[in-house]
C-alpha cells in the first residue's frame, strides 16, 4: 500500500487493513445457494408429477404382473362363451344384420323414389297448373250452367274439358337417373321416359302411397333389433358376475376349486371387483411392456389441447396416469392411491363425452392448466372460480350440459338429486329450470290471447268507421256513392276475413291455455278442501308438527316461534277454505258406509299401491311416490274420501284464473245463464272466462264404482291401529275470526301457497331464491352468516350431525366428516353452504338478533345423508356456463328431444310405479305380495312396456292413454286387459302430455316419427274359413278374449278385438312367429312353423335358432327367407290346404276382428 | 381475543412490504440516531474545549493525519457495493421463490371488494379519505406533501448538519420530518393495512373481520352544533371556523418560534418563513381533523354548495 | 532474391515451422493475458495494483466512472449511505430486466392479460420466478426508496448546494410510487382492478378537472372528459386503461426514471459527490458562514 511516512510508529489505516473478502464470499455463496434452491424448485418441488410417475411406473406394472402371473380367468370371460348367452348374441346379431341389411335396402329404394319424385314434380308442375286453371274454368261454366256436374255435356264446359285432355296427351319426356323407370307404360330409352302428361300426372300418388308403404317397412325392420338388443342387455344385468353359474360351467377343474377357494375367502364381489381382469393375456403382456419402455426418462408432461375453449389445456393425466387404462383398475389395486384409478364406466362415459375433445375440465371443473400442486391443479387455491367438484359430488358437471333432462343415462347421484329436487318439493319455493314451467308459459299465452283480442278489436273498429263514412254518401249523392262502394266492400270484407283468421289462432291459445292449467300440478294437495275434508281435531296438530302424526310424510316442519302460530295458521285455512256446509248446492250427498273387507280387497289389488304406502303390521308396503295411508280415519271425513277416490281431479268448487278465486254456486245462480253448479258449465259467470273444473293433482281416477269407492273408503278410514295422537279436541280456534289475519300473515310468510293451492293466495310466487344458476354465484353473495370465520377454517359446528332418517334406518354416517385432503373440513364454498342449509336449515341464522320477518323461512325437510348430497350434486351443477363452449353443449336430435320430454311426462306421473320402462328397473308394484305370491306368472302383472313404440300404433296409444277404458267410462269399462285386476287409470293427460309419452316411446323403440298402417285387404270368403279354423284350432281364445266373450280363470292375455286399432301389423307378424324374442316375460307359445320354399321341411323357432347353417335349410340347402309361415297342427286340413302364409293371413283376419 | 385473523394479515402475501418496512424502518432510524448520538457528543466535547475544536479533524471515525484522505473507489468502495448487490440479490430470490405473487379471480366490475384497499403505498391517503373529502385528501394533500418536501431545502437555511447525523442541532427539523413521515405516512398506512377491516370500519387486533358488523356512527356537521340552517350563514360560518383556525395556528407556531428557536426565525427571510409556517399549520390541520372525527363525529367543518372541507 | 510468394504451397518443413510459432504464442498469452493486445483493446488499462491503474479502473470504465477515482475515506463503509441509493439503482435494474422478461409473454389486453399471467405461472419454466422476482423487487423498491429519502434529510444531505437534487429525488421517488401503481392493475385481477379503482376515484375529485370535484361540473366536467377519463381512457377501469397502464409502466414512466436518475447521478458528482460523513460544524461558527438565500 502507498504510504508516505515512515511505516513504525504509523497504526494502519483500517480501511486498507480490513478486507471484505468474508462476507463478500458469504454473500455470493447465498446468492449461489439462492439461485440453486430456485432451479431447484423450478424442476423439482414445483414439478411434484415427477415423484408420481415414478410411484405410478412401479405400483402399475407390479399389479399388472400380479394379475399376468395367476392367469385368472375373468368371471365374464367363461359366462361369455356359454351357449345359451350365445345363442342370445346370435339372435341380436341377426337380427341386427338382416334388420340393417333390410333397413340399408329400404333406405335406398326410398331415396330413389324420392328422388323420382322430385324430377316427376318438377316436370309435371306447369302442365298441371295449366290443367287446373282450364278445370276452374270448366267448374264455372258447370257453375254458371246451374250447378250442374261438370261434363262436357255442358255447353262452355266442353271446350275447356278437350284443352284438358289435349293437355294431357301431350308428349313428355322424363330424365331419371335412375335404371328401372317406373311409368308402367312408358317406354324406357337409357336414362329417359317419353310419356304424357296424363300418365306423369297419375303416377304421382302410387309413388308417394309407394313410399308411405317403405317407410312403414323401415320401422318394422327396427323393432326386432331394439327388442333383441333389450333381451341381450336384460340377460347381463341377470347373469353378469354370478359367481355359481362361472364355476359349474367352468371346464377347467383345478382353476373352478382356486377361484371357488378365492371366492370363500375374499366374497364374490371383492373376488369380481379384485381379481379379475378385462383384458386377455396378449394384452396384458402388451401394456406391461407399454409401461416398462417408459421406464427410462420421465413421461414428461401429457396435456390435452381443446381448442373450442378458447385453448384452454388439460394436464390432468400428468398425474392421473391410468383415467384411460385399457382395463379397471380401482385404488385398492394401486396399493390405495386413488390417483392411478381408472375412470369409472369407460365405455358409457368416455365414449360419448371423448376426452380428446372434451378435456376432462369441462365435466370435471378444476384448474386443469396447473400442475405445480395437487391443490392448484384441483382449482382449491383461494381464488380459483371453477373449483374441481369433490368426490361425492363427481356428476355436478353433468348439469352444465343435460341440464333440461330429468333422467341422465350413467349418472344416477345426478338423476337421484334431480328426482329428490322434485319429489320433495323443492321447486315449490325455488324456481328451477325445467321445473313447474306451465305458470310462467300460461301467463305468456294469456298475454297472446289479450293481444289478439286487441288487435281484433282494432280491426271491428275500423270496419265499423268504414261503414259510418259510406252511409251518408248513400242517399247524398248516388253516382259517387256507386263508385266508392266496391273499393270500400272490399277493404271491409278484408278486414271480416282478418278477424276470422285471428279468432282461430284465438281459439288455439286457448286451448293451449287451458291444458297448460290442467297440465300444471302442486306440490301438495289442494287445500281449499280442508274444511270439508279434514277432521278438526287433526288440522293444528299437523301443521304445529306434520312428523309428529306421520313420520314418513314429505311435508317438511316449520318453525313456529310464538305459541298459537300454528293455531293461527290452521284457523286462516279452516276459514279460507271452501265452506260447503249447504251440501245440496255443492251437490254433496251424504254417502252410506261400503264393506271395508271388499275394500281393501280392490286397494290391494286395483293398483293404489303403485304410488302410496300402508303400514301392515310394523312393515310399510308400496311406494313412497305419494302418501302413507295409515290410518287415515283419523284425519279425513269418510265421504270426502270417497269422492276423492272415485274421482281426485273433481274440485268441490271450480276456479277462475282471470278472478283469481273460487266461484260458489251462489254467484253460479246470480250469474247470467243462470247455469247449474256442474262441471259441464265452464264459463265463469262473473267474467267469463274459462273455468278449471280439475284439481292441481298427479292422482289419477281407477274409474272406481261409486260401490268400490264406498267399499275402499272405508277400509281405509277403518285401518291402521291409531298414531295414539288425541284428535278429539274441537279446536274452538278454527273459527276465531281474529286469527284469520294472523294466519294468513304468517302463511304468506311461509310460503306455503308455493306448494299449496290457498284461498286468496292463488297468484302467491315463490318465497325462496331462484336456484336455476345458483352454482356460479360468486362467494361474495353466499351469507354463511357468523360462520364466515368458521367456515373458512374449518370450523365444523355440525361435527356430529346424523341425519334423523338416517339415524331411524340405523346408519349413522356423520355427514360433515369427509376427510377430502385438500378440501379438509373448510367449508366456505357451494358445497358446504348447500349441505349446512339442508342439513339445519336456520343454521345461518344462529347468533343473530333479528326480529321476524328477517328470519330465515326454509323449513326443515327429513332427507337421508345421501339425499342432501344428491341434492347438492344437482343443484350445485346448475350454473351458466361461461367456461363451456357451445359447440360442446348437448342439443338433442329429435329422438332424443321426444325422450327427454318424456322424462318429465313419466316421472311426473310415476308411470314406473307399474310399467317397466328401463330394461333391468323392478316396479314398485311387482314387490307386492299380492303379485308375488299370489300369482307369480307374468300374467296378472301390469304389461311389459320396453320397446312398446313398436308394438301399438301411436293413434290407439294416444287415445288410450286418454281414456284407458277405450271409451266405455266408469259406467261400462272396456278393458284391454280384462283378466288383470291391477287396473290402469285414467290419468286425464292433456293432448301435449299424450303425444309427448306416445313420442318417448317411440323415441325409445327406435321408430320413425310418422306412422301410418297398412291399407287393409279384406279377406275373401275362403280365406276367412281357413282363418276361422286355424283361429279355432289354436284355441286362442283360451287365454285371450274376444269382446262379449266372458273372462274365465285362464284369460290372460289381451282382448284381440282391439288388434286392428292396436298393433303395427309388422308387430303382430314379428309376434307370432317368435313371441319370446320380442318380450322375454311373455306365456306365449310359438304356433307356427316355418316351410322350407324347396323341400317343405318345418323349422321350429328352437331349432331354426340352432342350425348349423343359419337360415338354411339344413336338408336342402334352400334359403329359409322365402320359405312359407304355416299353422303347427298338419292335422288341419283346412289350414294344410290354404297355400298361402299361415301368419300374414292370421294377421290379416286379427286386424279385422274390431268389435 | 382471535389472533388468528392478525396472523392471516401479516403472513398474507401482498402485506410483505409493508411488515418488512415494519422492520427495517426502525432498524435504520436506530442506525441513524446512533450515528447523530457519536456526533452530538463530539460537537459538545468541542463546544467545550474551543482550542480542540481548532485542531480536531472534526469527525468521530477513527483518524489520524498520515491516513490518505481520500481512499480509491477501487476496490475500496466498489466491494462495498458489490456485497450489497449480492446480499439484496440472495434476498429477492428467496422471496420470490417461497412466496407467490398475489393472483385474485379475474376482474370483474360488478363484484365490489370489500374492503377495496389501494395499494400498500397508498394507504396513508385512503386512510385521509375517512376525515377529508376525496379533492381534499386525494388531490391537495399529496400535492401539498410533494411540493412540501421539495420546498424543505429552501426553507431549511441553517447551515448545521450539512453531511452528518445529528440530532442536538437539528431536533426541529428531524422532528417535523419525521412526524410528517413516520407517524401521517408509515403508522397511517400501518392502519390502514392491519386495523382497517370490511366497511372500512376499525378492527382492532384479536378481533375477527366480520362482514356483518353494523357501527352506529353519528356524524354531524360542525354548523349543526351552532344550529344553523340557511345554508349561505353555514357557508360563512364555515369560512369563517376554517380560516380562523388556520390563522390561529399560524399565530400559535409563529408566536412558538419567536420564543423557542429565535435564531432559525432571523435567518430566514419573509418568503421562507410564512412558507414553512403554511406547511406546519396545514400538517397540523390532519390530526386536528382525524381528532373532531373520531372523537366528536365531525365530518364537514366548512360546507359550501361546491365543495365542503 | 526473389520474394517468396506467399501463396506458393508451403513445404511440410514450413508448415511443422508456422505451427511452433502459433504454440508459442499462444503459451505467452496464456501466461501473461493482461498484456494481450485483446486485452488492451477492451481494458484501456494495465491490471497492476498501480494507484494509476485503480483510478483508470474507475475512470476509463463507462459504467464505474460514475464514481470519482477516489472517495472520502469514510464514505466506504454502510453507516453513512446506509447504501440505500445503490440497492434502489439495483432493484431498478433488476426489475428491468425481468419487466423485459415478462413482457415476452404479457398481452396488454382484456382478454389476453389474465390468461397470460396464468400462462407464466404454469407453463412458462421460471415464468412464476419472474413474476414473483418482479413484484418483489417492485414493493422492495418503494421501501428503499422511501428509506433513502430518510436517510438524506437525516443526514441534511439537501442543504445546499444539493437542494435541487434533493428535488429530482423527490421527482423520482414519485416516479417509483406511480410504476408501481400502474404495474398493480396489469394482471387484471380483482386485487389489481379494485386497488386501481380507489386509487383513480380519487382523481375525478380533482377541483376544477374532476367531474365530482368543487366547481368542477361548473365548468363543464363530466365523466367523459374529465382528468380521470385521461388517466383511464375511460369512465372505468377497462381494456383502455390496462392498455395506458402498461404503456406508462413499460415505456414512459421507466424513460423518465431513466432521465431523472442520470440527473440525479449527475448532480450528486457535480454538488461534491456524497456529502459526508463531513467534519461536524458547531453552532458557534453559523454567524460566519454565508447562507445562500
Amino acid at each position: 500500500m502507498s504510504d508516505k511516512t515512515p511505516t513504525s510508529d504509523i497504526p494502519p489505516d483500517p480501511i486498507y487493513a480490513k478486507s471484505l473478502s468474508v462476507p463478500i464470499f458469504l454473500a455470493s455463496l447465498a446468492v449461489l445457494v439462492s439461485t440453486a434452491i430456485a432451479i431447484v424448485d423450478e424442476f423439482q418441488w414445483r414439478r411434484p408429477y415427477k415423484a408420481i410417475q415414478q410411484e405410478w411406473k412401479t405400483v402399475y406394472p407390479n399389479y399388472l404382473e400380479g394379475l399376468a402371473g395367476e392367469r385368472r380367468t375373468h368371471v365374464n370371460d367363461v359366462l361369455l362363451e356359454l351357449d345359451e348367452y350365445k345363442a342370445l348374441t346370435k339372435a341380436q346379431g341377426r337380427a341386427s344384420d338382416d334388420s340393417k341389411a333390410a333397413r340399408d335396402a329400404i333406405q335406398l329404394q326410398i331415396s330413389n323414389v324420392d328422388s323420382k319424385l322430385a324430377v316427376l314434380l318438377e316436370a309435371i308442375k306447369s302442365p298441371r297448373s295449366e290443367i287446373a286453371a282450364e278445370s276452374y274454368k270448366a267448374e264455372h261454366a258447370a257453375q254458371v250452367a246451374g250447378m250442374v256436374p261438370v261434363t262436357k255435356d255442358v255447353a262452355d264446359a266442353k271446350g275447356y274439358l278437350e284443352k284438358i285432355e289435349r293437355i294431357n296427351a301431350r308428349k313428355m319426356r322424363l330424365e331419371w337417373d335412375e335404371k328401372d323407370g317406373l311409368l308402367a307404360d312408358a317406354t324406357v330409352t337409357g336414362q329417359t321416359e317419353d310419356t304424357t302428361v296424363g300418365v306423369a300426372i297419375a303416377a304421382l300418388v302410387p309413388l308417394q302411397e309407394k313410399k308411405a308403404s317403405l317407410q312403414r317397412e323401415l320401422g318394422g325392420a327396427n323393432g326386432p333389433l331394439s327388442a333383441a338388443t333389450a333381451r341381450v342387455n336384460a340377460w347381463k344385468t341377470k347373469n353378469l358376475g354370478n359367481i355359481a353359474l362361472l364355476l359349474d360351467n367352468l371346464d377347467d377343474e383345478d382353476l373352478s376349486e382356486k377361484i371357488a377357494a378365492k371366492v370363500s375367502e375374499v366374497g364374490a364381489a371383492e373376488y369380481l371387483d379384485r381379481h379379475t381382469t378385462a383384458l386377455e393375456a396378449k394384452n396384458l403382456q402388451g401394456e406391461i411392456d407399454r409401461v416398462k419402455d417408459w421406464s427410462v426418462g420421465d413421461l414428461g408432461v401429457s396435456q390435452i389441447h381443446i381448442p373450442d375453449a378458447r385453448n384452454w389445456v388439460d394436464r390432468c393425466e400428468t398425474c392421473h396416469l391410468n383415467t384411460r387404462a385399457p382395463l379397471a383398475v380401482n385404488a385398492s389395486d394401486m396399493g390405495g392411491n386413488n390417483l392411478f384409478a381408472s375412470h369409472p364406466r369407460p365405455d358409457e362415459l368416455l365414449a360419448t363425452h371423448d376426452p380428446n375433445e372434451f378435456g376432462c375440465s369441462m365435466c370435471h371443473n378444476g384448474n386443469g392448466v396447473a400442475v405445480t400442486s395437487a391443490k392448484e391443479a384441483h382449482g382449491y387455491n383461494k381464488y380459483w372460480l371453477m373449483r374441481m367438484f369433490p368426490s361425492p359430488n363427481y356428476e355436478t358437471g353433468c348439469n352444465q350440459c343435460h341440464v333440461g333432462e330429468l333422467h341422465i343415462e350413467n349418472g344416477e347421484r345426478i338423476t337421484a338429486g334431480k328426482e329428490n329436487f322434485r319429489k320433495y318439493g323443492c321447486w315449490g319455493c325455488h324456481k328451477m329450470e325445467g321445473y313447474d314451467p306451465e305458470p310462467a308459459e300460461a301467463r305468456l299465452v294469456a298475454k297472446q290471447i289479450a293481444d289478439l283480442d286487441a288487435e281484433m278489436q282494432a280491426k271491428q273498429t275500423r270496419i265499423g268507421n268504414l261503414k259510418a263514412l259510406l252511409d251518408p254518401v248513400f242517399d247524398a249523392d248516388e253516382e259517387r256513392f256507386s263508385e266508392m262502394e266496391p273499393e270500400n266492400k272490399r277493404q271491409r270484407s278484408a278486414l271480416a276475413m282478418e278477424i276470422a283468421g285471428l279468432r282461430t289462432q284465438k281459439a288455439a291459445l286457448q286451448r293451449m291455455f287451458h291444458d297448460l292449467n290442467k297440465e300444471r300440478k302442486r306440490v301438495g294437495p289442494n287445500l281449499k278442501d280442508v274444511r270439508s275434508k279434514v277432521k278438526r281435531g287433526w288440522i293444528t296438530q299437523w301443521v304445529q308438527n306434520p312428523k309428529g302424526w306421520r313420520p314418513s310424510t314429505k311435508m317438511p316442519v316449520f318453525r313456529w316461534h310464538e305459541k298459537g302460530e300454528a293455531e293461527a295458521v290452521a284457523a286462516f285455512l279452516w276459514q279460507s277454505s271452501t265452506d260447503t256446509t249447504d251440501r245440496r248446492a255443492y251437490n254433496i250427498e251424504t254417502i252410506a258406509p261400503g264393506d271395508p273387507t271388499a275394500g281393501e280387497a280392490i286397494f290391494d289389488t286395483v293398483g293404489c299401491l303403485a304410488c302410496h304406502s300402508i303400514d301392515r303390521g310394523d312393515e310399510n308396503v308400496g311406494n313412497d311416490f305419494a302418501a302413507n295411508l295409515t290410518n287415515l280415519g283419523e284425519k279425513n271425513h269418510y265421504d270426502y274420501v270417497v269422492r276423492w277416490v272415485e274421482n281426485p281431479r273433481h274440485r268441490i268448487a271450480p276456479y277462475c284464473a282471470d278472478c283469481a278465486t273460487d266461484i260458489t254456486p251462489a254467484e253460479f245462480a246470480a250469474g247470467a245463464e243462470k247455469a247449474a253448479f256442474t262441471r259441464d258449465h265452464t264459463n265463469c259467470p262473473n267474467c267469463g272466462h274459462e273455468l278449471q273444473w280439475d284439481n292441481p293433482t298427479v292422482m289419477p281416477s281407477f274409474r272406481l264404482s261409486r260401490k268400490e269407492a264406498r267399499d275402499v273408503a272405508t277400509y281405509l278410514v277403518n285401518q291402521g291401529g291409531g298414531t295414539g295422537v288425541d284428535m278429539s279436541d274441537p279446536a274452538p280456534w278454527l273459527d276465531d275470526k281474529a286469527l284469520f289475519e294472523k294466519g294468513k300473515r304468517l302463511v304468506a310468510f311461509h310460503g306455503c301457497a308455493g306448494c299449496h293451492e290457498i284461498a286468496g293466495l292463488e297468484d302467491e310466487g315463490r318465497i325462496g331464491t331462484e336456484l336455476s344458476q345458483w352454482g356460479s354465484k360468486p362467494m361474495e353473495r353466499l351469507d354463511f352468516g357468523h360462520y364466515t370465520s368458521d367456515a373458512k377454517r374449518g370450523i365444523e359446528p355440525l361435527l356430529d350431525f346424523v341425519a334423523p332418517k338416517d339415524e331411524a334406518d340405523g346408519n349413522d354416517t356423520k355427514l360433515f366428516t369427509d376427510s377430502q385432503k385438500y378440501y379438509a373440513g373448510k367449508w366456505y364454498n357451494h358445497r358446504g353452504f348447500i349441505l349446512h342449509k339442508l342439513a339445519k336449515p336456520e343454521i345461518f341464522d344462529d347468533a343473530k338478533n333479528l326480529d321476524r320477518p328477517a328470519r330465515l323461512r326454509m323449513p326443515r325437510f327429513d332427507l337421508s345423508a345421501q339425499e342432501m348430497i344428491d341434492i347438492a350434486t344437482f343443484v350445485m351443477g346448475s350454473i351458466e356456463t361461461r367456461f363451456l363452449p357451445e359447440s360442446m353443449k348437448y342439443t338433442p336430435d329429435a329422438e332424443g328431444e321426444a325422450i327427454r320430454k318424456g322424462w318429465w311426462v313419466v316421472r311426473k306421473y310415476n308411470c314406473e310405479g307399474c310399467h317397466e320402462i328401463l330394461p333391468g328397473t323392478v316396479p314398485a308394484i311387482q314387490e307386492l305380495p299380492h303379485f308375488i305370491d299370489g300369482q307369480e306368472n307374468a300374467a296378472d302383472r301390469p304389461p311389459y312396456l320396453v320397446a312398446t313404440g313398436f308394438r301399438t300404433q301411436p293413434g290407439f296409444l294416444a287415445s288410450f292413454l286418454k281414456d284407458p277404458s277405450l271409451g266405455g267410462g266408469t259406467k261400462a269399462p272396456k278393458s284391454l286387459r280384462p283378466h288383470l285386476s291391477v287396473r290402469m287409470p285414467t290419468f286425464s293427460f292433456t293432448d301435449s302430455e299424450a303425444n309427448a309419452l306416445v313420442q318417448f316411446f317411440d323415441a325409445m323403440a327406435k321408430q320413425p316419427a310418422v306412422y301410418q298402417p297398412e291399407p287393409l285387404v279384406p279377406l275373401t270368403a275362403k280365406e276367412e274359413i281357413v282363418a276361422q279354423a286355424i283361429f279355432k284350432g289354436a284355441n286362442c281364445t283360451q287365454c285371450h278374449v274376444v269382446t262379449g266373450q266372458a273372462v274365465t280363470e285362464e284369460t290372460k292375455a289381451p282382448n284381440l278385438t282391439y288388434s286392428g286399432q292396436r298393433l303395427r301389423p309388422e308387430w303382430i307378424a314379428r309376434w307370432l312367429q317368435n313371441p319370446a324374442e320380442l318380450e322375454p316375460p311373455t306365456a306365449m307359445p310359438a304356433l307356427f312353423r316355418l316351410e322350407c320354399g324347396k323341400c317343405k321341411t318345418w323349422y321350429s323357432t328352437d331349432e331354426m335358432a340352432n342350425l348349423p347353417e343359419p337360415d338354411t335349410c339344413s336338408n336342402c340347402g334352400e334359403g329359409l327367407g322365402n320359405g312359407r309361415w304355416v299353422y303347427q297342427d298338419k292335422a288341419l286340413k283346412a289350414a294344410t290346404d290354404y297355400k298361402g302364409d299361415h301368419i300374414d293371413l292370421m294377421v290379416r283376419y286379427l286386424r279385422a276382428l274390431a268389435d | 381475543m382471535d389472533f388468528q385473523q392478525l396472523w392471516e394479515i401479516t403472513t398474507l402475501p401482498d402485506n410483505i412490504p409493508i411488515v418488512l418496512l415494519g422492520i427495517l424502518t426502525p432498524f435504520f432510524l436506530w442506525y441513524g440516531f446512533r450515528e447523530a448520538v457519536k456526533n452530538d457528543r463530539l460537537i459538545a466535547q468541542l463546544e467545550a474545549d474551543p482550542a480542540l475544536a481548532k485542531t480536531h479533524h472534526r469527525k468521530h471515525q477513527p483518524y489520524h493525519p498520515a491516513w490518505d484522505k481520500t481512499v480509491h473507489v477501487w476496490p475500496y468502495l466498489l466491494r462495498i457495493e458489490f456485497l450489497a448487490c449480492l446480499a439484496v440479490t440472495a434476498f429477492l430470490i428467496l422471496w420470490a421463490v417461497y412466496f407467490n405473487a398475489p393472483l385474485e379471480e379475474p376482474a370483474d366490475p360488478t363484484l365490489t371488494m370489500n374492503p377495496a384497499k389501494a395499494p400498500w403505498y397508498f394507504l396513508g391517503l385512503q386512510e385521509m379519505l375517512v376525515y377529508f373529502d376525496p379533492w381534499i385528501a386525494g388531490v391537495i394533500l399529496p400535492n401539498v406533501i410533494v411540493v412540501g418536501l421539495m420546498a424543505i431545502p429552501y426553507m431549511d437555511t441553517s447551515p448545521l448538519g450539512n453531511g452528518y447525523y445529528t440530532w442536538k442541532q437539528r431536533k426541529f427539523a428531524i422532528g417535523g420530518f419525521m412526524f410528517g413521515y413516520l407517524v401521517l405516512w408509515l403508522a397511517l398506512a400501518f392502519l390502514g393495512t392491519f386495523v382497517r377491516g370490511p366497511g372500512w370500519m376499525i378492527f382492532w387486533p384479536g378481533e375477527i373481520w366480520d362482514h356483518h358488523r353494523v357501527v352506529h356512527e353519528v356524524n354531524v356537521h360542525l354548523h349543526e352544533l351552532f344550529g344553523l340552517t340557511d345554508t349561505l350563514q353555514i357557508a360563512i360560518f364555515g369560512g369563517v371556523a376554517t380560516i380562523g383556525f388556520l390563522a390561529a395556528a399560524g399565530g400559535a407556531t409563529d408566536f412558538a418560534l419567536r420564543k423557542y428557536k429565535p435564531e432559525l426565525f432571523r435567518k430566514m427571510n419573509i418568503v421562507q418563513y410564512v412558507h414553512m409556517v403554511g406547511f406546519l399549520v396545514i400538517m397540523a390541520a390532519l390530526p386536528v381533523k382525524m381528532v373532531l372525527k373520531l372523537a366528536f363525529g365531525i365530518k364537514y367543518v366548512w360546507v359550501t354548495p361546491w365543495f365542503n372541507v | 532474391m526473389v520474394p517468396k510468394n506467399e501463396l506458393d504451397t508451403p513445404g511440410l518443413g514450413e508448415v511443422v515451422e508456422k505451427v511452433q510459432e502459433a504454440k508459442d504464442l499462444h503459451l505467452k498469452w496464456l501466461k501473461n493475458p493482461f498484456e494481450t493486445e485483446l486485452w488492451r483493446s477492451i481494458f484501456r488499462h494495465k491490471v497492476d495494483d498501480a494507484p494509476r491503474n485503480r483510478s483508470l479502473a474507475v475512470l476509463s470504465n463507462v459504467f464505474l466512472h460514475l464514481h470519482p477515482a477516489k472517495v472520502n475515506r469514510d464514505a466506504v463503509r454502510y453507516t453513512f449511505t446506509w447504501g440505500m441509493g445503490g440497492i434502489t439503482f439495483y432493484l431498478f435494474l433488476v426489475l428491468t430486466f425481468t419487466g423485459v422478461a415478462l413482457m415476452f409473454y404479457y398481452h396488454p389486453t382484456k382478454a389476453d392479460a389474465f390468461r397470460d399471467i396464468l400462462y407464466l405461472k404454469n407453463d412458462v419454466p421460471f415464468g412464476n420466478f419472474m413474476r414473483n422476482m418482479h413484484r418483489w423487487a417492485a414493493h422492495a423498491m418503494i421501501i428503499t426508496v422511501w428509506t433513502h429519502q430518510m436517510r438524506v434529510f437525516m443526514t441534511g444531505s439537501y442543504k445546499p448546494p444539493r437542494e435541487f437534487n434533493w428535488n429530482v429525488g423527490v421527482i423520482l421517488l414519485l416516479v417509483t410510487m406511480l410504476l408501481s401503481f400502474t404495474g398493480y392493475l396489469l394482471p387484471d385481477d380483482q386485487l389489481g382492478f379494485w386497488a386501481v379503482t380507489v386509487g383513480t376515484n380519487m382523481a375525478r375529485a380533482t377541483p376544477l378537472i374532476g367531474h365530482e370535484g368543487p366547481l368542477g361540473p361548473e365548468i363543464g366536467a363530466t365523466a367523459f372528459n374529465d382528468i380521470r377519463f385521461a388517466m383511464l381512457g375511460g369512465s372505468i377501469v377497462d381494456a383502455n386503461a390496462l392498455l395506458r397502464a402498461y404503456i406508462w409502466h413499460c415505456v414512459a414512466l421507466p424513460l423518465v426514471a431513466g432521465i431523472f436518475m442520470i440527473v440525479h447521478f449527475w448532480r450528486i458528482r457535480k454538488d461534491g459527490s456524497i456529502s459526508g460523513p463531513a467534519p461536524v460544524m458547531l453552532a458557534s461558527e453559523v454567524k460566519t458562514a454565508k447562507g445562500r438565500r
